[in-house]
């Protein structure tokens, strides 16, 4: 697509003629126009009276962009192959030690359960609620927005698989979400004992900061929302620390961490409902 | 003129997969840098700019004004200055990375 471009902008230089002729006044109020329609676009879409108009465009484009990112995570499926003997084989020892390793954590967490459940029922305590799900299809995936099918309320938490995929920014007929690893995002988190706050920034990592030096963090441990703010679910995945980025003398201890969950890969999460 | 809208309608659709706004404005800047009456090439880019929000749920007419800018801006140095698309794509980039650091 872009070599149709560059042709059609090169046909253009060589002719060396730039279009200068017509009423110049008549061209500049033009665009004084437009720029004033777009001024006041944005004015009536921060007071919200745009909202009707938007959904009904979205009601038209959503099926569209719905086939269009379907499309994309399929080429790209079909060709993940010609990455996958690269690195595969590394991957499929990994994964499989990594099974083992939740096999048995698996099990020793239902042990516990059961020891949990025994205790509630002794001490006549509640079981804790489960959270209540709607289903989304995902119909695109920006840079930093997740654009999915349903109206959900601004400020929910979308999930998939206990992992957080972001929070809701944008409600209306299709709904926006902000993932953690966009710079706006602060997610207040624990790692075991340990809290911090995790923000995004430009790529697909986060950076957990507010960390205390004198707290243990190591690779590979667990971040999760601790819900301290109520503006996340508690007890949700982030991610897991790539990398410790702080020297020891820093006030705070900082880290890189990366999500379990590729982003670009989904094709249907849950928004919380309250 | 109804070439550049169709192109400017397939890259809004593209951006719904890949949301930057480099496709958009490619094909609005290539329409700017052609012998267009200038009236068309802003009408487009009002439009472009106006679908582009309403498709990745931005502040409406956020991107329309940019869009307007860089194509009056285009044209501008291409009456001044032999503009070929490399002078073009450099502008393009440019305004791209100041948008992507929030100064536009």
């Amino acid at each position: 697509m872009s070599v149709v471009y560059i042709k059609v902008i090169t046909l253009s230089s060589t002719s060396g003629v730039w279009y200068t002729g017509g009423v110049k006044g008549l061209r500049i109020k033009f665009l004084l126009i437009l720029l004033a329609a777009s001024l006041l676009l944005m004015f009536l879409d921060t007071k919200g009276i745009l909202e009707p108009v938007r959904s009904t465009v979205q009601v038209v484009t959503a099926p569209l962009q719905y086939g269009l990112y379907r499309g994309k995570l399929a080429v790209r499926s079909y060709f993940s192959f010609l990455t996958f003997w690269k690195s595969g084989e590394a991957r499929i020892k990994d994964l499989e030690l990594r099974v083992a390793q939740l096999a048995a954590e698996k099990n020793r967490a239902d042990d516990l359960e059961r020891e949990n459940e025994a205790l509630r029922r002794q001490l006549g305590v509640d079981s804790l609620k489960t959270k209540k799900l709607l289903p989304a299809a995902v119909l695109g995936k920006g840079k930093r927005l997740l654009e999915i099918n349903v109206a959900a309320k601004e400020g929910s938490t979308v999930v998939f698989l206990n992992n957080l995929v972001g929070k809701v920014t944008r409600g209306g007929r299709i709904s926006f979400v902000m993932e953690p690893t966009d710079p706006q995002a602060k997610i207040p988190v624990i790692i075991g004992s340990v809290s911090g706050l995790v923000g995004g920034q430009f790529g697909s990592s986060m950076i957990l900061d507010h960390v205390a030096q004198a707290e243990k963090i190591n690779v590979n441990d667990i971040v999760v929302t601790s819900g301290e703010g109520g503006s996340y679910v508690p007890g949700l995945v982030v991610g897991k620390i790539k990398k410790i980025t702080s020297k020891p003398t820093d006030i705070f201890a900082q880290a890189e961490v990366v999500p379990l969950i590729d982003y670009g890969n989904l094709d249907t999460v849950f928004v919380i409902l309250d | 003129m109804i070439v550049y809208y169709l192109m400017t309608l397939l890259a809004v659709f593209y951006q719904g997969v890949s949301d930057w706004l480099w496709w958009v404005a490619l094909v609005v800047v290539a329409a700017a840098t052609r012998k267009i009456e200038a009236i068309k090439i802003y009408t487009l880019a009002f439009f472009a700019g106006v679908f582009f929000d309403l498709m990745m749920g931005r502040n409406l007419g956020l991107t329309a004004v940019y869009l307007l800018f860089v194509c009056a801006l285009i044209r501008l140095l291409g009456q001044r200055f032999e503009l070929n698309w490399q002078w073009a794509a450099g502008l393009i980039i440019i305004s791209q990375l100041l948008w992507r650091i929030n100064l536009i």
